[in-house]
């Protein structure tokens, strides 16, 4: 029996079937849709201008991984002009976030990119570690994603960046989707699927791998022969997101679009204008952006210091703004970035498009 | 001694199981009664539960007829078409529809008191002049099953003050069925049939049977059956409705299977219409889930209380393999340890609206079509090296993205049903188009392989 041909480019022998879209096609053709479609996804939401200071986030796992070596990729093939910067957060998890950092920084050599660790500790004079300590393994994953949350936005300001992408992908997106409409999130529901979020007091954030398949981007790993640190944190017991992940992975089976629609449809709907939202403001203790009168982080890290975690979980009583005790530890005023002291390159008014680059593009290696 | 299990500590982790209910066992109304029912962690007797479940009835009636202007309620009264399976939930509705809408002045259920409302009569909601029960049998789509149509008979015989009309699955795909609702043909059906055709509209034609059965052989997925047979209901009801001069369609859908329907709606690109899976307005004819707020526990307890015939056996849709299913396991499952996330994606679905604009109506569940998908569906997945294909949009019969969807996603090993040699037809009011079928630790690279395994083409 003859080999199968590729789909895409006929001549090839296929060797896979895309998980997207079922097709059989060969190597070539797949690095080709693969990188492809990142780029229309880029230049169609138009993410960057030439000249921003992009900081990638990087946790060493498989996303951030290939989003690094993508950016720098595609940022050369097309001349986007953007500066690459790698941004990693230590959250202090001995065993599994020292390994994955080790990835990051050989990233850091082999893509020329440089790179800005910071940590829980420096910021927020806590470890993961030391919170799970306190607060046992139920709701350490809120403290984590609050921290985090706000550390890379803090990286980035030290960095001077104008801009930070995460490898969230389309699976993560339909899961987020999901899990929104299940708790009655309206908020998040009504900006999760957007490509780039940014607030005046925060900085622009991006998911360039929205429409990326978590299958195809571990198979662009492999046949690219990129190393990545499996990235199952030791404390996320999360067990309601472990329902909505398995769900995704058995419609996934039942019918592989399934991912790209439920994005689809989380993008086709909004909150309705009569649904009371509330506005973001600033935090009245870090200046970070915040719902209420202190922000989540801060809200959280006086319930460390106080003794009582809960604050801020379960507590209907808030944490308020006013002075703490002295001996307490809070986190350092935030400011926006003023990017422009920091550019090496005349930055653009003009946003980055399919027009904008067609002429120039140079081909792929 | 070493402490030979490191995760010794994760003790903590384990919490102690929830109490079905919180408090008492006291019922939480009338605070005398010992309960009867668990609902949502709040625990009922018998005599509470009836008032709370009709209330729960009527607050979504309510808000869906506008019944602001009473006596304008009364004047436009029309008839009510109500959508009949067999199941408890559509039993509790036609019990329900029958105590509080009073189809019929002055009549009740045999056997039955009144005990839903407080208000007196003069207040109570006269809200249809005359009323339908329609009851699909979809024993067409599955060779291997009974008609039901006689037992639903038998059960109907109980109401005396509703009409029972008879539909079938394969109705859709019967023009002579079509024409004796007077409507108009498509005109691409006009076209294909012979003038002066006298077949009896009791003798179904094998014609729309093999049609139904064709169509439904040339869907892609499992998937695609199951939603494509509950729109074949949905608008054979319609249709029977609007037929019927009624102004309302109700369907007995409980907050559990709205849920189900709304998540695996999301689930197969719905998002744009999620708002009709609660409420829609086809023609004049508005599509109302009364028992949206009720739980299929609830609906079981009113049944077993009341002593309600339901249909036994035979086939449901939840019982296709794919993407229904598995939303129907995943939420019953979640129900059972999250009881309020029913309510919850009912709730949270109710506040959202489409984005975009329209650009017509899908052909087949004739629902809107969102503009601009095609384009979007060409730049986020590339399937080809020549541009893309000129846009659906503009075709006769344009789909919408789940139906398009549905029509053409392959199942997860790229191959489902094929039917050679076949050509499927759609329902008559599409027209005659023809359906085109179509731990931690380093990653090793063997690792990274036995999770692309199955899309890795052996040599």
């Amino acid at each position: 029996m003859p080999p199968k041909l590729c789909a895409l480019c006929s001549t090839a022998r296929a060797i896979i079937r895309r998980p997207k879209t079922g097709q059989q096609i060969c190597k070539d053709c797949f690095f080709w849709v693969f990188e492809t479609e990142i780029h229309n996804t880029i230049t169609h939401a138009q993410l960057f201008r030439p000249g921003d200071r992009v900081a990638i986030g990087a946790s060493g796992g498989k996303d951030s991984t290939v989003l690094a070596y993508i950016m720098k990729t595609l940022n050369d093939r097309y001349q986007y002009g953007l500066e690459l910067f790698l941004l990693s957060i230590d959250e202090g998890i001995k065993g599994y976030r020292d390994d994955s950092l080790e990835t990051v920084k050989r990233n850091e050599v082999q893509y020329g990119l440089p790179l800005k660790i910071l940590s829980y500790d420096e910021l927020y004079g806590w470890t993961m570690d030391r919170i799970v300590e306190k607060v046992g393994r139920k709701n350490n994953c809120t403290f984590c994603g609050v921290f985090r949350r706000q550390a890379l936005d803090r990286g980035a300001a030290s960095l001077g960046v104008d801009h930070i992408v995460t490898g969230h992908n389309a699976d993560d997106i339909a899961e987020t989707v999901l899990m929104n409409i299940m708790r009655g999130d309206i908020a998040r529901l009504g900006r999760c699927t957007q490509i780039c979020t940014q607030g005046e007091d925060t900085i622009r954030r991006s998911k360039p791998f929205k429409y990326a398949y978590e299958k195809e981007i571990v198979m662009y790993a492999y046949f690219k022969k990129l190393d990545y640190f499996s990235t199952e944190c030791i404390y996320s017991p999360d067990a309601y997101r472990g329902h909505a992940r398995a769900f995704l992975k058995d419609l996934e089976a039942a019918r592989p679009s399934a991912i790209i629609d439920i994005i689809h449809s989380g993008e086709a709907f909004e909150v309705a204008d009569e649904v009371k939202k509330k506005l973001p403001r600033l935090c009245k203790r870090c200046g970070y952006i915040a719902s209420n009168d202190l922000c989540k982080a801060c809200t959280l890290l006086e319930g460390l210091e106080r003794g009582a975690p809960s604050l801020g979980i379960k507590d209907r009583t808030r944490a308020s703004a006013e002075d703490l005790p002295d001996h307490f530890r809070t986190i350092p005023q935030f400011h926006m970035p003023d990017t422009s002291q920091h550019k090496t390159v005349a930055p653009s008014t003009t946003p980055l498009t399919s027009d904008t680059l067609a002429t120039t593009a140079t081909s792929p290696s | 001694m070493t402490n030979l299990n490191p995760h010794k500590d994760e003790q903590d982790i384990i919490m102690p199981r929830r109490r079905a209910y919180d408090r008492t066992s006291t019922c939480v109304k009338c605070k005398l009664n010992p309960g009867n029912l668990v609902i949502q962690h709040s625990i009922y007797c018998r005599s509470c539960f009836f008032p709370l479940v009709s209330n729960k009835f009527c607050r979504a009636l309510d808000q869906s007829l506008d019944l602001s202007s009473y006596m304008a309620t009364i004047e436009r009264a029309r008839n009510v078409f109500i959508g009949f399976s067999g199941g408890s939930g559509s039993a509790v509705l036609l019990d329900l529809a029958l105590q509080n809408c009073i189809v019929t002045p002055g009549a009740s259920a045999p056997g039955r008191h009144h005990r839903a409302s407080k208000q007196p009569p003069t207040k109570r909601r006269l809200v249809w002049k005359k009323a339908y029960v329609g009851f699909v049998d979809i024993s067409g789509a599955f060779p291997d099953t009974n008609d039901r149509t006689s037992e639903i008979r038998t059960m109907m015989s109980r109401y005396p003050q509703y009409e029972l009309v008879e539909l079938r699955l394969e109705d859709a795909f019967d023009i002579l069925w079509w024409r004796s609702l007077s409507k108009p043909l498509p005109a691409t059906v006009t076209a294909s049939v012979e003038p002066g055709s006298n077949s009896s509209r009791d003798v179904h034609s094998p014609t729309s049977l093999e049609l139904l059965r064709t169509f439904l052989g040339s869907l892609p997925t499992p998937s695609a059956v199951s939603t494509s047979i509950s729109h074949i209901i949905r608008l054979l009801l319609l249709h029977a409705a609007e037929a019927r001069s009624c102004s309302h369609l109700l369907l007995g859908s409980t907050s559990t299977s709205l849920s189900i329907s709304l998540i695996s709606s999301v689930s197969s690109g719905g998002g744009f219409v999620l708002p009709s899976e609660r409420e829609e307005i086809r023609r004049s004819v508005k599509i109302v889930k009364p028992l949206r707020d009720v739980t299929n526990k609830e609906c079981a307890a009113w049944v077993h209380w009341s002593g309600l015939q339901v249909l036994q056996g035979g086939i449901s849709l939840y019982e296709i393999r794919g993407v229904t299913q598995l939303t129907k396991d995943f939420i019953v499952g979640l129900d059972k340890n999250f009881p309020s996330t029913v309510s919850t994606i009912s709730r949270t679905c109710a506040k959202l609206i489409p984005k975009a604009g329209t650009s017509g109506y899908c052909a087949f569940c004739q629902r809107s079509i969102q503009s601009g998908v095609e384009e979007w569906k060409a730049r986020i997945s590339i399937r080809s090296r020549q541009e893309p294909l000129p846009s659906t949009e503009h075709r006769v019969h344009p789909l919408c993205y789940s139906c398009h969807t549905a029509f053409n996603s392959k199942g997860s090993k790229g191959s489902g049903n094929e039917v050679q040699g076949t050509t499927a037809k759609f329902p008559v009011w599409v027209g005659s188009e023809e359906l085109a079928v179509g731990e931690h630790k380093m990653m090793e690279r063997h690792e990274m392989r036995v999770q692309l395994e199955e899309f890795l083409i052996q040599d």
